[in-house]
C-alpha cells in the first residue's frame, strides 16, 4: 500500500512533467491547477471500501430517501475517488515497453462496478487535445466537469476532475438506475462545451425486484429468499478469507 | 421419488502460463501441484465409480486454458519431469523420517500417491488427461461445460462487445475440438453475468449456466422459487443460482469443514520448514522458498502447535463429513418439498482445487458423499444440467441480475486500485482488433498469421486472473508483466499490419510462445458477424 502511493506520487510528477512539455508556455493557470493537485495518501482501494462500508448494510431501512422531484439539476450524492496517477505510469514500471498514454481517440467509456459505483476512462486525439488546449489558453478558469445523466429521474449532476487523471470512480449511490456520462468543459458563463460522451449503462438492483408475474406468483418469496441466503450478497466467496486467516 | 436434487459442479482453470524460453519457471508449478493434488484424485475417483457401475451425476467446467495447457506436450513433459522429482523427494524423506513413526508413515503416504500419480498420468491416460475427463462425460455421469477462452471477466468487456463474443464463441470451438461435441452448458468467469449476455449464448448453442445467489434473487420478475429453480433468460437460456448454505459448509472460514483438526494443515509444508541444503534442489531454484505438497502436521486447533497427520483419522472425518453434508441437503430438500410444495435442485459449485490442494481430503470426501447419495439416500438425487432440464422442462421466464461470485458480488474484485489501469489498454486493443477485423477481408497467408496471434494475444491480456491477482496481491509482477507483454505484443501486430510490414521471423517467435487455440479465427471480432 505504501509502496503505491510513492508510486503515484512519482507518477504525478512524471505527468506533469509530460503536461508541460506538450502545452505551450501560456497554459501556466494550468500546469499550476495541476501542481496544486492534492494527492491522496489513502489507496483508492481503502476509499472505495470504506464508501462501500456505507452501504454495507444492505437491509430496506438502511438505503437512503429516494425521493426527488425530476429537475434539471439533481442534487445526486455524487462523490469521488481519485486515482494515484494516469494508467499508463503504474507500478510496473521495471518492465521493458511503455504502454501508450493515448490510443489517439477520443472517447469516455463507463464501467458499472456494482449496485453503488462505476468508473469511467476517457482519452483524446491529438485534435481534441488541441481544440482543449485552446479552451485553457482563452478561459483560464474552465472547469473540467463529468455531467452525469441519471436517465430514469431526469437531472444531471457535475463532478470536477482532473482531465490528466484520464479515470475517475463515480459514486452513483442509486442501484437499479441508468446513466450517461458527459466530460466537457464548463465555461464562466455556464455553457458547457462537449469533449465526449460515454456509453449507457445501468447499475445493478440490490435488493429483490418488485415485479411480480401473475402466471407464476410469488407468495413464500420472503421466506424463500432467506432459505436462499439472500441479503448476504457478497458472502458466498468466503474462500480467501478462510485461508488467509490461517 | 427425490424430493430435491444437489448439482455438484467443480469449476477447474487455470491461467495459460507456459514459459518455453524458461528451464523451470515458477508459476508453472500451479499447473504441476493442481494435476497431482486436484485433477488426478478425482480421475482416480471417477475411474473407481466408473469401474464399480456407480451412477452418479457431476459437472465439472474445464476451461479453455486448461485444455490447452493439459493437451500442451511440453507442460506434459514438464509434469513428468516434476513428478518424478518429488517421487525423489519422498524416498528421501522416508530415509529422513525413518526414526519418526508418525511422520515416515506420512512420507509413506507421499511415496504412494506420486507413484500413483505418475502411473496414471504417464500409462493410464499417456500423459492427456483431458482424454480421461472425456472418458467419464461418455459415461454419461460426468458433464463437462465450458468457459469463456480466456476467463475474461465479461461484465467488464460491455464496451467491446467483439471480445466477449470471442471469448464465447473460441470457447464452444474449443471444447467440440477436444470433446467431440458442443458444450451444452458454460460457467462464466467468477460467474460474471450481465443481462443481455444470454444473447451470445443462445447463439453459440448454450442451454444454461450458473450465476451467483443474487443474481437469481434480484432476477426480474420475482423468482417464484427463490434459488431452487433455474429461471429462463429472455433468450430462452436457463440460469442456476448458487445455494449458499451447501457453499457455506465446505467453504466458510468459521463453520466449514476444511478447517476441521485433523484434516491436514497447508501452511506447514518442508518447502518453508526444512534446511535449505536439504530441500534446494526442490524449491525453486534461485532459492525462493515454496510449496513442495509434503506437509506433515495436521491442523491440531488455532494456535501454532500442530501434531503430526493421521490420514486414517482424517479420512474417518472426511466420510462423517460427507454424512452430514448430505443430512443438511436432505434437510432442505426435505423443507422446500414438505413445506413449500416443490421438488427443488440446490446449485453447489466450488472451485477444483479447493479438493485436493486447498483441502487436501476434499476429493475423498466427495467420494464419501457420491456413493452416499447414490446408495442411501431415498430422497436427494444427484443430478446435471442436462439431465435436470430435461426432467423438468418448464421454468419461469425472469432476467438475471448483473452478479458475479467474486467479493462483494459484483465487479469489484477485479476494478479496483490495483487493477482498473488495465482496461483503457484492453478496450483499446480489442477496438483495434475490430477495426483489423473489418479491414482484413482478404489477408495474405502472413497477414492471417498475424491477425491471428494478434487474437491470441488480446485474449491472453484478457485473462480475468491477472487482475485477481494483482487485487489479491500475491503474484502481482507477473501478473503486471503478463498483461503488458500481451498489449506490447498486440500493439507491435497492429502497428505492422496498418504499416503493411509484418516481421516473419519475430511473428514466428511469438507464434510458438503464446501458442493457445491453434484454430482461432481473427473473423469473430468482424463487426458484421454481430
Amino acid at each position: 500500500m505504501r509502496k503505491k502511493s510513492s508510486e503515484g506520487k512519482n507518477a504525478g510528477k512524471k505527468i506533469i512533467k509530460k503536461i508541460k512539455t506538450q502545452a505551450a508556455q501560456t497554459l501556466q493557470s494550468f500546469t499550476s491547477k495541476v501542481k496544486n493537485q492534492k494527492m491522496s495518501s489513502k489507496s483508492p482501494a481503502a476509499k472505495t471500501s470504506a464508501a462501500s462500508s456505507r452501504h454495507a448494510g444492505k437491509s430496506a431501512g438502511a438505503k437512503p430517501e429516494r425521493k426527488r422531484a425530476k429537475q434539471k439539476r439533481a442534487s445526486l450524492p455524487v462523490v469521488s475517488g481519485q486515482l494515484p496517477g494516469p494508467m499508463s505510469i503504474h507500478p510496473a514500471r521495471n518492465y521493458s515497453g511503455e504502454l501508450p498514454f493515448s490510443y489517439n481517440q477520443t472517447l469516455l467509456v463507463l464501467l458499472v462496478r456494482d449496485p453503488y459505483w462505476a468508473y469511467g476512462y476517457w482519452d483524446f486525439s491529438a485534435q481534441t487535445w488541441d481544440w482543449i488546449q485552446d479552451f485553457f489558453r482563452t478561459e483560464p478558469r474552465i472547469r473540467v466537469i463529468l455531467r452525469i445523466h441519471d436517465l430514469d429521474r431526469g437531472g444531471y449532476d457535475d463532478l470536477d476532475v482532473q482531465l490528466e487523471a484520464k479515470n475517475w470512480y463515480l459514486h452513483l449511490a442509486r442501484p437499479n438506475t441508468s446513466f450517461e456520462a458527459e466530460l466537457g468543459l464548463l465555461d464562466s458563463h455556464g455553457k458547457f462545451h462537449l469533449i465526449a460522451k460515454s456509453n449507457r449503462i445501468r447499475t445493478p438492483r440490490d435488493t429483490p425486484s418488485d415485479v411480480i408475474d401473475p402466471h407464476w406468483g410469488a407468495s413464500e418469496f420472503n421466506e424463500l429468499y432467506k432459505l436462499s441466503g439472500g441479503g448476504k450478497t457478497g458472502h458466498g466467496s468466503e474462500f480467501f478469507s478462510m485461508f488467509r486467516k490461517r | 421419488m427425490k424430493k430435491g436434487f444437489l448439482f455438484i459442479v467443480l469449476h477447474a482453470h487455470l491461467p495459460y502460463v507456459r514459459h518455453p524460453e524458461h528451464e523451470d519457471f515458477l508459476e508453472e508449478r500451479w499447473f504441476f501441484e493442481a494435476i497431482s493434488e486436484t485433477y488426478i484424485p478425482l480421475i482416480d475417483m471417477f475411474d473407481r465409480l466408473l469401474a464399480e457401475g456407480v451412477r452418479y451425476r457431476m459437472t465439472m467446467s474445464l476451461t479453455p486454458t486448461l485444455i490447452s495447457m493439459l493437451t500442451d506436450p511440453l507442460l506434459q513433459e514438464r509434469y513428468v519431469r516434476h513428478v518424478n522429482r518429488l517421487i525423489e523427494l519422498a524416498e528421501k524423506e522416508i530415509v529422513r523420517t525413518a526414526h519418526e513413526p508418525a511422520f515416515n508413515r506420512v512420507a509413506h503416504m507421499y511415496r504412494d500417491r506420486y507413484g500413483r500419480a505418475k502411473e496414471i498420468f504417464e500409462n493410464r491416460y499417456g500423459r492427456n488427461l483431458v482424454s480421461a475427463f472425456r472418458k467419464f462425460l461418455d459415461s454419461g455421469c460426468l458433464e463437462i461445460i465450458t468457459c469463456a477462452a480466456t476467463h475474461g471477466f465479461l461484465p467488464l468487456m460491455i464496451p467491446v462487445q467483439s471480445s466477449v463474443r470471442a471469448q464465447i464463441a473460441t470457447a464452444c470451438d474449443h471444447y467440440e475440438k477436444n470433446l467431440g461435441r458442443r458444450p451444452q452448458g458454460i460457467w462464466l468467469p467468477e460467474c460474471g453475468y450481465y443481462p443481455g449476455y444470454d444473447q451470445v449464448l443462445r447463439e453459440n448453442g448454450l442451454r444454461y449456466f450458473l450465476v451467483e445467489n443474487h443474481g437469481i434473487l434480484h432476477a426480474e420478475p420475482r423468482p417464484r422459487y427463490g434459488v431452487y429453480r433455474p429461471i429462463m433468460t429472455p433468450q430462452g437460456v436457463y440460469a442456476f443460482g448458487r445455494d449458499t448454505e451447501s457453499s457455506k459448509q465446505v467453504w466458510s472460514a468459521e463453520e466449514g469443514y476444511p478447517g476441521d483438526y485433523d484434516y491436514r494443515e497447508y501452511y506447514r509444508d518442508i518447502g518453508f520448514d526444512l534446511p535449505e541444503d536439504y530441500i534446494r534442489p526442490y524449491i525453486h531454484p534461485d532459492g525462493i522458498r515454496i510449496n513442495t505438497g509434503f506437509k506433515y502436521y495436521r491442523i491440531t486447533g488455532t494456535s501454532d502447535y500442530k501434531e503430526a497427520y493421521d490420514p486414517d483419522r482424517a479420512r474417518e472425518k472426511a466420510a462423517s463429513h460427507a454424512g452430514n453434508f448430505m443430512f443438511n441437503r436432505e434437510k432442505q430438500v426435505e423443507y422446500l418439498y414438505d413445506q413449500l410444495g416443490f421438488q427443488s435442485v440446490i446449485v453447489a459449485p466450488y472451485d477444483a482445487e479447493l479438493y485436493g490442494h486447498w483441502w487436501f481430503e476434499g476429493p475423498q470426501f466427495l467420494e464419501f458423499l457420491i456413493r452416499k447419495i447414490v446408495f442411501d439416500s431415498p430422497m436427494l438425487g444427484l443430478t446435471n444440467g442436462p439431465d435436470y432440464l430435461d426432467q423438468f422442462p418448464r421454468h419461469q421466464p425472469s432476467e438475471p441480475s448483473f452478479s458475479s461470485w467474486g467479493y462483494k458480488g459484483f465487479a469489484e474484485v477485479w476494478l479496483e486500485g490495483s487493477n482498473d489501469w488495465i482496461y483503457h489498454h484492453l478496450h483499446a486493443a480489442s477496438r483495434r482488433m475490430q477495426e483489423l477485423a473489418d479491414r482484413f477481408k482478404q489477408p495474405s497467408d502472413l497477414e492471417r498469421r498475424a491477425l491471428n496471434q494478434a487474437a491470441r494475444e488480446l485474449m491472453l491480456a484478457e485473462s480475468s486472473d491477472w487482475a485477481f491477482i494483482m487485487k489479491t496481491g500475491t503474484m502481482v509482477p507477473y501478473a503486471i508483466h503478463r498483461t503488458r507483454e500481451h498489449m506490447i505484443r498486440f500493439l507491435r501486430i497492429h502497428h505492422d499490419l496498418m504499416n503493411r510490414q509484418v516481421d516473419e521471423r519475430w511473428l514466428s517467435d511469438i507464434e510458438s510462445k503464446d501458442n493457445i487455440f491453434p484454430d482461432i479465427n481473427y473473423h469473430l471480432y468482424d463487426s458484421a458477424s454481430f
